[in-house]
């Protein structure tokens, strides 16, 4: 498995180069399932999740002109054959995750069994937005949009081995300006990346890279 | 509940006119809530979810006739969300668009998720289908269409209708479903039965049954 790990999507040609480094060929050429699930308990969920699928939110994912697309729902795998949506994972070239509440989407990774398949997807590009990335992570942590809750942490799936914090200075985030983020990131015992929505992270067999237009973080635990 | 069920969309004029009319007011001043599920089960759904939900399915127009607004109610996610929340978002909507797939699947759904429950009281609301999307409301579907197996087993369906419906009539893609096809189904049925087909729907406002049509179709009594 091959991660592009956004804050926002695909917002600039340097995010755009490199998914398309990933794919090995033209986004027009490849297939993606988008996995909307996240968005769900989010108040205004089934609005997003249609716009994310339709393409119109501002994190440019299902819109970048794929060969074909398909709609993934985790929720509905437990109830529905293994082969055919095992098939369907297989055949994909890229998993479009979306965000929203990352403790539901890791819940419904697992629930799902996608979380188990996705190790065995040697060439396929998880591309995550937000919560869609942070769940990759060995632990995320969330506020909930409430810069005075406190740093909530958990155990993420552990597909990569560093933690990431989005939207970083994001004038919609006040809870994610860079000194609250640093503050945050004090409390998580991995290297964690503190990412603006014109960045993202990409992995190939643990080759972690940073792909910015804008700006970032790393830090680095000191104990 | 006031009930447009077809067999592939809002194909026709004829079946236009009669969603306006139970909408009661212009499709762009109405807000919809698309429901993929019924495509989950099937090989291949996930494509076809897509296509449903992103209104690029000429075939079978739904999402794509200019609704003020739309939303994705996913049934299989509506048990782990507070239901404080989705009941708000179904009375706010002045219609479900409900996709079809696999029947059994769907009303499996309909009920786990408790939205079958919820339905009886929204009287305004317009619950548009779409092949299996209609097929559930009947108080049983036949054992033909059985694919999916709930964990029941039988055909049993929601009973918002009292009626069954058997979809694509003589669709030229469905060799199993032409005429002599429905009368065989329809023999095994106890309640009424329309055989549609794609350029036909059927209204149900209070009980009342009208069919619309600009194709065939054909009732059949037990």
């Amino acid at each position: 498995m091959k991660f592009l790990l956004t804050s926002g999507g695909i917002k600039n040609t340097s995010i755009n180069n490199a998914l398309v480094d990933l794919l090995g060929k033209p986004i027009a050429e490849s297939n993606a399932l988008c996995i909307p699930t996240a968005i769900y308990p989010f108040p205004g969920g089934p609005s997003m999740a249609y716009r994310f699928i339709s393409g119109l939110t501002p994190s440019p994912m299902s819109e970048l002109g794929w060969k074909s697309l398909g709609l993934l729902e985790l929720t509905a795998l437990p109830s529905i054959k293994k082969e055919i949506w095992s098939a369907a994972v297989q055949e994909t070239d890229a998993l479009l995750v979306y965000g929203g509440d990352v403790f539901y989407l890791c819940r419904w990774m697992r629930e799902s069994g996608l979380a188990d398949v996705l190790p065995s997807l040697r060439k396929t590009v998880y591309v995550g937005v937000s919560a869609g990335s942070m769940v990759t992570a060995p632990i995320f942590g969330e506020t909930y949009d409430d810069p005075n809750a406190p740093f909530v942490i958990d155990k993420g799936l552990g597909l990569v081995d560093f933690a990431l914090l989005p939207h970083v200075d994001h004038k919609d985030h006040p809870e994610s300006s860079m000194t609250k983020v640093e503050r945050m990131a004090t409390e998580v015992p991995v290297p964690t990346y503190a990412i603006d929505d014109q960045t993202a992270i990409k992995v190939i067999d643990s080759t972690v890279e940073v792909v910015s237009e804008g700006h970032w973080k790393l830090f680095t635990p000191t104990k | 509940m006031k009930f447009l069920l077809t067999s592939a969309g809002i194909k026709n004029a004829s079946i236009h006119n009669a969603l306006l009319e139970l909408l009661g007011k212009p499709i762009a001043d109405c807000s919809a809530l698309v429901i993929p599920t019924s495509n989950h089960a099937q090989a291949n759904g996930a494509e076809r979810a897509y296509v449903f939900v992103a209104g690029q399915e000429p075939r079978t127009p739904m999402a794509e006739l200019g609704w003020k607004s739309l939303g994705l109610l996913e049934l299989t996610a509506l048990p782990s969300i507070n239901k404080e929340n989705w009941v708000r978002w179904v009375r706010e909507a002045d219609v479900l668009l409900v996709n079809g797939g696999d029947p059994m699947y769907l009303s499996y759904w309909m009920q786990q998720s408790g939205l079958a429950e919820l339905l009886p009281s929204l009287h305004e609301t317009v619950y548009v289908g779409l092949s299996a999307g209609s097929m559930v409301m009947a108080p049983n579907i036949g054992e033909d269409f059985v694919s999916w197996k709930p964990p029941t087993g039988g055909d049993k369906t929601l009973g918002m209708v009292d009626f069954a419906i058997f979809p694509h009539l003589d669709h030229e893609a469905l060799p199993e479903n032409t005429m002599a096809d429905a009368e065989k189904w329809a023999a095994s049925m106890l309640v009424p039965a329309y055989a549609i087909d794609d350029e036909t729907a059927i209204k149900v406002v209070d009980g009342r049954v009208e069919v619309v049509s600009e194709g065939h179709w054909k009732l059949f009594t037990p």
